[in-house]
């Protein structure tokens, strides 16, 4: 019997894949294919323009605000039985340990203040990158006429709905939803908010002196060749701080954006079967991307709070 | 004798608990590269099978199979570099130091 349940999965598993070949590759023309666009798109409530990055955005945060909410209930309300987790607390449990150990590994005890931080950033970045993953994202929103210059497709109705047809037309999909991180602006905020926090921590750990890995008064007062390299390398310092906020910004950005139009892409030449693989490269890349980020500002942290000038 | 000595004035002690800025400096480097691998072999596959399918007029054969061999190799590029940034970052850690090594 389980036998033949294998081979049912199998045969099932062929045959989706050669209807994703005839529909595809072979059957030119059967699948819409996507129109991807780099800057958010605008849909509109009334009269306010919302980008629909910042509805992914949104959606991420009510899923994280309920989910901690949920997970933390028996915490907050001073249950003695909180103490052995279960359900959902022990998954917030496990996410938090994970995250508290790796900056224990990293930042040592200072790891504890800069937690939050970091804790939040894994999180929003982890849900805002899984959550294009759902069914619905960049597929279902409004149809409208495509601007001039661009081509378009036709529609049809189904139902009460409408949908794009492979057929040439004027109409276009505007998604209500995209994934956050797929639109610069966020990616760019997220960076922001991590180099600025950078600083702080330096200056908390350093005082005023955490300046002078910038403006090297100092060296210049020494004197010498060595002196005024040391100066021009904290003007270089100063720099790489900006550089740090557009490599940020564009390693999240370009690989988020990548995983979208590559998920559309194979979506619209092998419908069935082959973008599973991709969906799972795209549950890879988001966690990985959202370490990458905790790691780096951790990383940065590091050697913000070691100071400057302490190993001569 | 007097390398190691250099090495490890090199690197800037932590009296608090926390690592190195060389330690912080070899994570930096190993994470920016583990973020940009998979997108970097997925572009090159991607790139490589458009233009070898307008060249040998094969579309979308070679950009199909190309990108379907990305996902394996980025995956494993990933975890070789993790590995190798994990290896270093351990072997940077200083030694505790002795009551003797203060000065």
């Amino acid at each position: 019997m389980k036998k033949f349940g294998k081979v049912l999965v199998a045969v099932v598993a062929v045959g989706l894949l050669g209807v994703s070949f005839i529909l595809g590759p072979l059957g030119e023309g059967f699948v819409v294919r996507p129109f991807i666009q780099m800057p958010a798109e605008f849909f509109h409530i009334g009269a306010v323009p919302v980008p629909n990055s910042l509805v992914g955005a949104l959606i991420a945060d009510l899923v994280l605000i309920i989910g901690m909410a949920v997970g933390t209930r028996r915490i907050r309300a001073g249950n003695s039985e909180a103490l052995v987790p279960t359900g959902a607390q022990n998954f917030v449990e496990m996410i938090y340990e994970f995250i508290a150990d790796l900056l224990g590994n990293i930042l040592g005890e200072k790891g504890k203040k800069m937690l939050p931080l970091l804790l939040t950033f894994f999180l929003f970045i982890l849900v805002a990158n899984w959550i294009e993953l759902f069914p619905g994202f960049d597929s279902i929103g409004v149809i409208e006429h495509v601007h001039e210059g661009h081509a378009g497709n036709a529609i049809q109705s189904a139902g009460p709905f409408k949908m794009l047809t492979n057929e040439p037309g004027e109409y276009t999909l505007v998604p209500y939803m995209r994934a956050a991180a797929t639109d610069l602006n966020i990616p760019l905020a997220l960076a922001l908010v991590s180099v600025v926090m950078t600083q702080v921590f330096g200056i908390q750990e350093l005082g005023w002196s955490y300046f002078s890995r910038f403006i090297n008064i100092k060296a210049l007062t020494k004197g010498g060749m060595m002196g005024i390299i040391d100066f021009v390398v904290g003007l270089l310092e100063t720099l790489s701080e900006f550089i740090k906020i557009i490599s940020f910004a564009f390693r999240l950005f370009g690989n988020v954006f990548a995983g979208m139009v590559l998920l559309l892409v194979i979506s619209s030449l092998l419908p069935f079967m082959v973008p599973v693989v991709f969906y799972f490269l795209e549950l890879f890349v988001g966690a990985v991307q959202a370490l990458v980020f905790v790691m780096l500002t951790s990383g940065f942290i590091v050697v913000a709070i070691a100071g400057h000038g302490d190993d001569h | 004798m007097e390398t190691k000595k250099n090495e490890t004035k090199n690197k800037i002690e932590n009296k608090k608990g926390v690592p190195t800025l060389h330690t912080g400096a070899i994570l930096a480097q190993g994470v920016a590269q583990v973020g940009c691998l998979t997108l970097a072999i997925v572009l090159g596959g991607l790139g490589l099978g458009l233009l070898l399918d307008s060249k040998l007029e094969t579309s979308p054969w070679f950009t199909l199979g190309l990108i379907l061999a990305s996902v394996p190799i980025s995956l494993v590029a990933v975890a070789r570099v993790a590995l190798s940034t994990a290896r270093q970052a351990t072997s940077s850690q200083p030694e505790e130091p002795n009551e003797g090594d203060e000065e």
